[in-house]
């Protein structure tokens, strides 16, 4: 056909529509393909003649992507060959590039399970089989897939994909995630539930080899070998076992024995030579020879299965692997042998794969380009907005920094995340003094009780929601003890795009209602770098202070960022005002400041106060307030039970509740905030200085002015 | 198997001597057999001249020779340390003259060998090459323009070799299911899986 010689094709075969009706159709894209961009006649993605493998250019526009327009669903990928897959692999990358560049999210992840994903959706049946993604992050090409495409970019806006599986968004994400290693353990679950009630679909868990460091995992396969049931556990293993993925100076070296492991699998060279050599042999033999060196090889293998399988062995796992996590042609052929088995027990598929393949900026960054903001596709440069601020997380690793100039015996303990608590400077400054367990926060808890315990100065910086999960172990290792460790709480509060997963709504209710912890929150940096000076002094009690996300307000900070300690049990007040007074918890002060000028509008002067701690409460401060103050209004970023609570509870105790005071307390709603910017969030949680004015409008019986306020 | 396990260069040496002089006289004059009977003699030569090149390449030095190191249990730190050293010594600024052009020559070794070992990836791939017997002082200045495909075709062949391994591990578990589901078996998932076998 002549108008295929004259497309400048960006694939090598021109696709085989030859029908009359389309022709005109055809002729249309001819002409949008020949704009000044694609004419110059450079391909954007080809496929190489020598190695079979694609090559995509990012440096011109998007290219097309036709065989991904034609998959709205899994069942559009089942009569692909292997050839179509491979292509559809090389569009998806093209895809998830171009659209993380323009809306931000998780990269590197999702590239590296593109073919996995392909792979999975092509054998299996979602969602009556049940693909589960532990974490999550990488579950971008599986939305793709299965039918979200158009709205991918929404993904992590508000009202739009969520960047984590959600059982709710569509019935092919079987199971939400967000914390790590909880895949095997819904993955038994399901297929448990499977075999109660005699179904017969299938049961895959996808889990990295950075969450296999996790406790969880191992009890999951443990008691997945005593059930016995059927189900596929795919061990992606890309050699990254910390995330987000890289120190200060390059790649993170892999954390713990586990990873050391999983490199033998891959190559234990004895084995390798032994196999090598054999292999040498049988080519030179030839002939029948070759067959009885097979049968050699057979029981060889038998007596001599790879070393450090036996660890997936002795938990009940059938191991197969290490395979090729890129080629499609090995991962089809691998599940499509064990989906046919009848009673295969529990499989661990081991896939090794490069995080961020395909993309050579990610290949290239030492942290694998893990998380991104807006980036520019050809270069892989992120759009890092200038802020005139440093974030939180910057200011308490560098307080931390100094701490420990001056006192040798601080040191930092974190779960894997370096980069997200700041940890990664702390490390650079002191290496021998800066602990990654790996994701293990129960162990990092009292692997902290422990350090105190003998007189050290421990500083768990582990994310309010992540802490979660070491919660007995703060409780009954630490707190039960009175042993000084300190929890430093980063991500409390509402966290944006990251979903309710991360957020860290609960962390003051979970701390204050411990005995002995003293739990305080600062308003600003400076009250921060203060609180890091002052836990550190606290050496008689575990104590805690929680941060949000974001940057600071411009607060004028200490001295060479070092703080002082301050008299615990102290808060302060800010604004000086008559008949409201607002007391603030935390960075939730600085929405109450912004509130009270809003009021002056309203010829309204309220007094703003910031408790600075929850535990123990400044109850002098309170007193004074209820005594000089009509309204009391309590404002906090947490759920119920937290400062709010423990307040009203004083009060109610001192009978300055049975008197003319007026309480009323402000914290998050009794439900998830989806994510979203975080903005919108507060707006959902009716935390803005908006909806405090108005509450303080209607309280002095102004509900009219309440309604219209700015 | 212990005489595969020990000493498998020096086995398998012999067993290609042994096993080339035997197929010779066993093999019947078909044309396909000539070719591997041809192949099999060669062998023989090859497989002297073969282990001729391989003392060779004993002597030669590995990269871990030249930077005076162990091959297993030499962290990034003590590659750096020991290249220092040597670039120290080898480095042509500071080498007499007369020695200057051995000196220069050694140093671009010593470079060449720190460039190598110093990345992990390039690192666990030139030990494979090692394993196999493949290479010792692996990459020649003038072959630097082979490194990508030299480095794309070992990982081919390890690649390949996995395909091997779990190929084997799928047979063995088809094996295994086939009699998984047995009265023996009391496990949780068997008992369900006889029971939904029964109902269906």
């Amino acid at each position: 056909m002549a108008l295929q010689a004259s497309v400048p094709s960006a694939f090598h075969t021109a696709p085989a529509i030859a029908h009359a009706s389309c022709r005109r159709q055809f002729q249309l894209r001819a002409s949008a393909a020949s704009s000044p961009g694609a004419g110059d006649g450079k391909v954007a993605m080809r496929k190489e003649p020598a190695t079979g493998a694609w090559k995509i250019d990012y440096s011109s526009e998007k290219p097309a992507t036709p065989l991904l327009d034609t998959i709205n669903h899994p069942v559009h990928m089942k009569n692909l060959s292997t050839t179509d897959l491979e292509q559809l692999a090389a569009e998806l990358r093209v895809e998830i590039v171009h659209t993380v560049s323009k809306t931000g999210g998780h990269l590197s992840s999702s590239l590296g399970v593109v073919e996995l994903s392909v792979a999975l959706h092509h054998v299996f049946d979602t969602p009556e089989d049940k693909i589960i993604w532990d974490v999550g992050h990488q579950s971008y090409p599986h939305k793709i897939l299965t039918g979200r495409r158009s709205r991918m970019h929404t993904i992590r806006k508000t009202s739009g994909l969520a960047g984590f599986p959600k059982r709710d968004e569509s019935a092919h994400d079987a199971f939400g995630a967000g914390h790590s290693s909880t895949s095997i353990s819904a993955a038994l679950g399901m297929a448990v539930a499977r075999d109660l009630q005699g179904k017969k679909n299938h049961v895959i868990s996808v889990i990295g080899d950075g969450a296999m460091t996790a406790g969880q995992a191992y009890e999951a396969m443990n008691n997945s070998g005593y059930l016995d049931s059927n189900m596929i556990v795919v061990l992606n293993d890309n050699k990254q076992v910390s995330l987000p993925t890289a120190t200060l100076d390059g790649p993170s070296k892999p954390v713990g024995a586990l990873s050391k492991a999983l490199t033998t699998l891959q190559s234990s060279t004895k084995f390798r030579r032994l196999r090598e050599a054999a292999k040498n042999v049988t080519k030179q033999i030839g002939g029948s020879t070759h067959e009885v060196a097979a049968k050699v090889d057979e029981y060889a293998r038998g007596m001599m299965s790879a070393p450090g399988s036996t660890l997936f062995e002795e938990l009940g796992l059938y191991y197969i692997g290490p395979v090729d996590g890129h080629s499609l042609e090995d991962l089809v052929t691998i599940f499509e042998k064990v989906k046919s088995m009848p009673a295969t027990g529990p499989v661990l598929i081991h896939i090794v794969t490069e995080k961020g393949k395909g993309y050579p900026p990610a290949e290239a960054a030492a942290d694998k380009m893990h998380g991104v903001v807006k980036f520019d596709p050809t270069t892989g440069k992120q759009f890092k907005t200038k802020s005139p601020t440093l974030s939180y997380t910057q200011y308490f690793a560098e307080s931390l920094i100094r701490e420990a100039e001056v006192d040798d015996k601080v040191v930092a303990i974190h779960a894997a995340m370096g980069g997200g608590t700041g940890l990664n400077y702390f490390q650079k400054r002191f290496p021998e003094r800066c602990f990654d367990v790996g994701i293990a926060e129960q162990h990092a808890v009292t692997f902290a009780a422990g350090l105190a315990a003998e007189g050290m100065k421990p500083f768990c910086a582990i994310y309010s929601s992540f802490l979660q999960r070491g919660y007995d172990q703060v409780v009954h290792d630490v707190d039960l003890q009175r042993l000084p460790v300190r929890f430093a709480l980063d991500r409390a509060g509402l966290v944006g795009a990251d979903g309710p997963t991360h957020c860290g709504a609960f962390d003051v209710t979970y701390m204050a209602c411990l005995p002995n912890m003293v739990v305080m929150a600062p308003a600003d940096e400076a009250e921060l770098m203060h609180m890091v000076a002052t836990a550190s002094a606290i050496d008689d009690r575990p104590s805690c202070f929680r941060f949000p996300r974001g940057n600071g307000v411009g607060a004028v900070l200490p001295l060479n960022n070092r703080g002082t300690p301050m008299q615990v049990g102290k808060g302060r007040v800010l604004v000086g005002g008559n008949r409201v007074a607002l007391l603030g918890y935390g960075t939730m002060v600085q929405a109450c400041l912004k509130a009270a000028e809003a009021l002056k509008e309203h010829g309204v002067f309220i007094t703003v106060a910031d408790a600075r701690f929850c535990k123990p409460l400044d109850t002098e401060l309170i007193r004074d307030l209820a005594a000089e103050h009509e309204i009391l209004v309590t404002v906090e970023e947490g759920s119920i039970g937290g400062f709010g609570s423990h307040v009203a509870h004083y009060l109610s105790l001192s009978g300055l509740l049975d008197g003319p005071l007026k309480l009323r307390s402000m914290f998050l709603p009794d439900r998830y905030i989806d994510h979203g910017a975080a903005e919108d969030q507060m707006e959902e949680a009716g935390l803005t200085p908006r909806h405090i004015a108005a509450t303080v409008l209607s309280l002095l019986g102004r509900p009219l002015e309440a309604l219209h306020i700015k | 198997m212990p005489h595969l396990a020990a000493s498998p260069a020096a086995a398998f040496a012999g067993a290609v001597a042994g096993g080339g002089g035997g197929g010779r006289a066993g093999f019947r004059p078909l044309p396909p057999r000539a070719s591997t009977r041809a192949r099999a003699s060669s062998a023989t030569a090859g497989g002297a001249a073969r282990t001729a090149t391989a003392d060779q390449q004993q002597k030669q030095p590995t990269f871990y020779d030249l930077l005076g190191i162990s091959a297993e249990g030499s962290t990034f730190e003590d590659v750096r340390a020991a290249y220092r050293r040597m670039a120290r010594k080898y480095h042509p600024d500071v080498s007499p003259p007369d020695a200057a052009k051995e000196h220069t020559r050694r140093f671009i070794q010593v470079q060449e060998a720190y460039e190598t070992l110093s990345d992990p990836s390039r690192r666990t791939t030139y030990d494979r090459a090692l394993a196999r017997g493949v290479c010792r002082l692996a990459f020649s200045p003038a072959a630097r323009r082979h490194d990508a495909s030299a480095f794309y075709h070992q990982e081919q062949e390890e690649k390949s070799g996995w395909r091997t391994s779990w190929e084997g591990q799928i047979s063995e578990l088809k094996k295994r299911s086939t009699v998984k589901d047995a009265e023996e078996n009391l496990s949780w998932g068997a008992q369900m899986r006889r029971r939904r076998a029964e109902q269906s």
